[in-house]
């Protein structure tokens, strides 16, 4: 089975280095959704099923803590796993976003394997 | 501070960008064609800035990408400099404070003829592909109460 994904980030080049890593990573992804901010990831989630999201935290218009916050108040969109991607580390913020809702958290710098096994473990696929 | 600056320039640099950095065996001129800085807030706060060569600027842009090297843009190499810089400077900060919370502003290309800069509180300096890298940090440290308590 492949999967449909989005990625919500401010940076072009990071949106384009997930969908690379996603990919050498052997994942099995059928289409990737772009969003520069968490206002746009929810236009895009209103018209566009996807099986998972990677979302960043620093980001203008609606950042990652408020999207998640959106995602938790949506009955249909709460269902889908969000993870954070984040080069913040601390304790306090990781138990911060999955109390908000993230189901899954990977701090850059992080290598394919760790993101593929990330969205797995997040989509209950099973271990090959 | 300084052994830990250096591990996060080669953490970051080997899981996202491919790359090994090989440190030079004596000194050389610092690098100064693109320079990224971010700002930080948190216990401490200061800021974090990285200059690259514009070859090695070319060298870690290709490698993040997945791009020929004489095919980028200098918008798409400024990008990635400034996302190099984010993800050093995270990194640092999660390993000195990972039971605190910081908080990055976005990174910016400065000019690197702006005000001169206090003295680092760590630097790492590095080749990356035919050019260099020198990353440094600064913190702000708050005044000592004693201090004024004593006076």
């Amino acid at each position: 089975m492949a999967y449909r994904v989005l990625i919500a980030d401010d940076s072009p080049v990071m949106r384009a280095f997930v969908k690379r890593v996603i990919l050498l990573s052997g994942f099995e992804l059928s289409e990737c959704f772009e969003a520069s901010n968490g206002e746009e990831a929810l236009e895009t989630l209103r018209s566009e099923w996807v099986d998972a999201i990677l979302t960043d935290i620093n980001m203008p218009v609606v950042d990652g803590e408020e999207f998640l916050r959106r995602l938790a108040a949506d009955d249909m969109l709460k269902t889908i796993p969000a993870i954070v991607v984040s080069t913040d580390a601390t304790r306090n913020r990781i138990e911060r976003l999955l109390a908000l809702g993230a189901r899954g958290y990977v701090t850059k710098p992080f290598v394919p394997e760790t993101l593929r096994a990330e969205l797995e473990r997040t989509l209950g696929v099973p271990c090959e | 501070m300084d052994a830990v600056l250096a591990e996060s320039v080669k953490e970051v640099l080997e899981k996202m960008f491919f790359a090994d950095l090989v440190e030079p065996e004596q000194e050389v001129a610092p690098p100064r064609d693109i320079h990224a800085q971010v700002i930080f807030e948190g216990d401490p706060s200061g800021s974090f800035d990285l200059v690259l060569d514009l070859d090695a600027a070319r060298s870690a842009a290709a490698d993040f990408l997945g791009e020929d090297p004489e095919e980028l843009t200098a918008e798409q190499m400024h990008q990635v400099v400034c996302e190099l810089a984010n993800m050093i400077c995270g990194s640092v900060l999660s390993r000195i404070e990972s039971s605190g919370t910081f908080r990055l502003e976005e990174p910016r290309i400065v000019s690197s003829d702006e005000a001169p800069r206090p003295p680092a509180e760590a630097g790492f300096q590095a080749a990356l592909g035919a050019g260099l890298l020198r990353a440094e940090i600064r913190m702000e440290r708050a005044a000592c109460p004693c201090a004024e308590s004593a006076s």
